[in-house]
């Protein structure tokens, strides 16, 4: 249960700043109708308690499904099999996407009837199939994804320079769409499980990007329909919004929607993993129960959390909006900032990502410290959205295209884990909050400036919150590369002497091997050669206080990734190992290694494996 | 070597503390416990995040930080994490000839933390099985083992995932519990599992000790 609660501590720790500043606009600028006010506080709670419920739903379901999917898709034998099971996977969790069909309602009614939804969804979901199976093809040859998505964005780029401005930016709206709720999450964790599987030197920079690829995806999709039909320009303009009114009703109608939208988004998923659970994995009934009950968490706490937004937070940023826009320009485009730096948090993607670093790399990237690039890049992008809308010259593309360009010279310059993790970051900050309480909020603005256009200047808000973070997450990259070590003080060198134990304890030892990460395989091989056999692996970080690894420019101290290598073996053999390690001057001073011995008392029983 | 299991995000709090005392640096690993709750285990509400720290240093920093620990910490409150030492010595050039080789002695300690390694997903089946026999609780950290070659389309190298559990208990328990651990999980088989302990010089936050204090703390 604790683990609830943190959960409930966690959402409600990114939760209450929004609250916190909503609550302060109500007092001192903004003027909200107090059936709309209800609204948002009983909002905001069914979505604490629904984010939390939900997460811990994608924690029990979608990590060990896609641990499984993925372990499916890297063992198969044959290509054809491995492309074909990554596109079905990628098609599979577009096509249900609640929002994905919302958008193509609206894309459908903007150019009179000539695009239907239903093949804007197909096609969509069909470019996200695509992609995907390139994305893993492309991981699996073992090809960079710098060079990868510079290739997709380079023709992204050039297909723009063919379609209207009002398509380019429906076409990155189609891709905030797409990494929604469920689907980020869900190749989040399929993008993990391939890494694991694969293992080896590169697994943890594989471990991220596929988000990435997926949302070039929807993208790709709409500009070709848009070029092929030769459908150019949107019409007409927004309908005039109508607020709810009442407080319960608006709220009973929307949990009735979404829990049908939730139970039809899991659905897909569900089916094939029901499938190849019959035919192939066949697990254990208790690690089913969990998965099931995994997915009942996952419905509920998807119904309240997107009920909660809906009925709850979409009013409220309309009304923002408006009421900004008519006070005074600059000062939206201020609160706009602001309002992006901490709404962005409340993402649910944005907590799963975050975890899924931490793991891999053992926490030696802080989540912290990727929460606070994310802020600053959504910030930045609701903020340049205003301008956008205030100034009525400045174009959509002249963020779009600069940023884009950055990001891709950056991703040739930064540690590779951190491209994976910018482009994720992407499709990972574009969920349900910018699709909605965001875009409300722009709508909103839009609606009072005269110059601007609800319709246009409304698609595009998600196509920035879509491309800072790439950018600034690219930027963090840098600012890592610049680590330097900061040497301790003479005085502090001591080399410590050791818990000895005259003792002696057994006929066995164990050996632990600490060193910086990607140097295992290595010191697995000489303990071999010397006579160990079995060794585990685990992951972790260190802080070394004799060396200090800083980032000048955050003025803050990271931690190195290490791995720490168990031998356990006779002790002449253990002896022999460890001496012959500590010998190995290159281990010593490239990995800084150490090597500990412990007497060691074994379960003879259990060793069987280990004497042959 | 001092380890300490915390919940997580704490460990780094608990290494600056031991880097104040005189640690020169540690390591930082990211475990998993389970609650004992039937009806939370159930609902599969059963991980809880812990992080486990390693910090080499002497045996009079050993000291030094389970007093700091028993003083400040107060891990006797519920679930706040435990600290104990395991005689590991740092290898150095010379270590093989300055080795004693003196009989077993029993020494002047009551635990022992015993480790178990099985294959990926048994932890808590370990955890449960040395529950059954007296042990309080365990933690343990993903890992795996070295990897083997394949012969799927693209030539990935399988790393088998395992868990590593370490558990503390009193020493008197220590045989019941490895016996109930190797029957329950059939480690006799080549391949299941491995089980083996170290000894414990020193301990703080551990059941035993936390309900001693307790008792203690209400007599005041």
């Amino acid at each position: 249960m604790s683990n609830f609660v943190d959960k409930l501590k966690e959402v409600g720790q990114t939760l209450l700043p929004v609250v916190a500043i909503v609550l302060i606009l109500n007092f001192t600028l903004v003027d909200v109708d107090r059936e709309i006010f209800i609204r948002f506080i009983v909002g905001a709670i069914l979505l604490w308690v629904g984010l939390a419920i939900f997460l811990y739903g994608v924690d029990a379901s979608m990590i060990p499904i896609g641990q499984h999917m993925s372990k499916e898709i890297a063992t198969s034998k044959s290509i054809y099999a491995i492309l074909f099971l990554s596109f079905i996977l990628g098609f599979l969790i577009t096509v249900a996407e609640p929002d994905l069909l919302i958008l193509g309602n609206q894309i459908q009614d903007a150019s009179g009837g000539s695009l239907n939804s239903t093949i804007i969804v197909w096609i969509v979901s069909f470019g996200v199939g695509i992609m995907i199976s390139l994305g893993v093809y492309n991981m699996f040859k073992n090809r960079p994804l710098n060079k990868f998505m510079a290739i997709v964005y380079s023709i992204i780029l050039i297909l723009s320079f063919l379609v209207s401005e009002e398509f380019l930016a429906i076409s990155f709206d189609a891709s905030g769409a797409t990494t929604g709720a469920l689907t980020t999450p869900f190749i989040l964790a399929i993008s993990l499980g391939l890494a694991k599987v694969k293992g080896g030197k590169s697994s943890e920079e594989n471990a991220f990007g596929l988000v990435g690829v997926m949302s070039s995806g929807p993208i790709l999709a709409i500009l070709l329909l848009s070029i092929l039909t030769g459908q150019r320009n949107i019409q007409g303009t927004a309908e005039e919004y109508v607020f709810a009114s009442g407080i319960i009703e608006p709220m009973l109608n929307s949990i009735k929607h979404t829990f049908v939208e939730s139970i039809t988004a899991v659905l897909p998923i569900g089916t094939l993993f029901a499938i190849y659970n019959f035919k192939k994995f066949k697990l254990k009934k208790d690690e089913l129960i969990t998965i099931g009950i995994g997915f009942i968490f996952l419905i509920v706490g998807l119904s309240l959390f997107l009920t909660g937004v809906n009925s709850g937070f979409m009013d409220m940023g309309r009304v923002i909006g408006m009421q900004l826009a008519s006070l005074n320009k600059w000062l939206l485009v201020g609160i706009a900032f602001i309002i992006g730096l901490i709404v962005v948090l409340v993402e649910p993607a944005v907590h799963v990502l975050g975890q899924q670093i931490e793991e891999v790399t053992s926490g030696a990237i802080p989540d912290k410290v990727i929460r606070t690039t994310l802020s600053i890049g959504v910030g930045v992008a609701i903020a340049l959205s205003m301008v956008r809308i205030v100034v009525p010259e400045v174009k959509l593309w002249y963020f779009l295209l600069p940023g884009f360009l950055t990001a891709i010279i950056l991703s040739f310059k930064v540690n590779p884990i951190f491209v994976g993790i910018a482009y994720d970051a992407g499709g990972v900050a574009s969920g349900p909050m910018a699709a909605t309480f965001v875009l409300a909020f722009a709508q909103g603005a839009a609606s009072q400036i005269p110059t601007a256009n609800v319709l246009v200047d409304g698609f595009g808000v998600i196509a920035m919150v879509a491309m800072t973070p790439v950018l600034s997450i690219m930027i963090l990259g840098m600012l890592f590369k610049m680590r330097e070590v900061v040497e301790a003080p003479d005085s502090m060198m001591l080399e410590v002497s050791d818990m000895l134990v005259n003792e002696h304890f057994s006929d066995y030892d164990t050996v632990l091997v600490l060193i910086d990460r990607g140097y295992s395989e290595q010191v697995i091989e000489l303990a071999r050669e010397h006579g160990a056999s079995g060794a585990t692996i685990l992951n972790g970080r260190s802080i070394d206080n004799r060396h200090r690894v800083r980032i000048p420019l955050l003025n803050m101290d990271i931690a190195t990734e290490r791995e720490v290598i168990m031998f356990v073996t006779k002790n002449d053999i253990s002896e022999q190992v460890a001496d012959v390690l500590v010998r190995h001057d290159e281990l010593i001073e490239q990995g800084d290694m150490a090597v500990f011995v412990a007497p060691s008392n074994i379960v003879e029983e259990t060793f069987g494996v280990f004497q042959r | 070597m001092i380890f300490t299991i915390v919940n997580r995000g704490k460990a780094d709090i608990a290494l600056k503390k031991a880097i104040d005392l005189g640690a020169m640096g540690g390591t930082i690993l990211l475990g998993e416990g389970t609650v004992r709750s039937k009806l939370l285990a159930g609902l599969g509400l059963t991980k809880i995040e812990k992080e486990l720290l390693m910090i080499h240093g002497t045996r009079e920093f050993s000291e030094k930080y389970h007093r700091y620990v028993k003083e400040n910490i107060r891990f006797y409150k519920r679930n706040r994490g435990i600290a104990f030492s395991v005689p590991f010595v740092r290898w150095s050039k010379d270590s093989g000839l300055h080795r004693k080789r003196e009989s077993y002695q029993v020494m002047d300690n009551n635990y022992t933390c015993i480790s178990v390694i099985v294959d990926r997903g048994n932890a808590p089946s370990v955890m449960d099985a040395a529950r059954k026999e007296g042990a309080h609780g365990g933690t343990f950290v993903h890992g795996h083992g070295a990897g083997v070659p394949t012969d799927y389309y693209f030539p990935i190298v399988v790393e088998p995932e395992k868990d590593v559990i370490l558990l503390v208990a009193a020493k008197e328990k220590e045989n019941d519990i490895k016996k109930a651990i190797t029957n329950e999980l059939n480690l006799q088989q080549a391949g299941a599992g491995v089980i083996f302990s170290f000894p414990v010089i020193h301990a703080s936050g551990l059941f035993e000790e936390r309900f001693s204090e307790r008792r203690g703390a209400n007599h005041e």
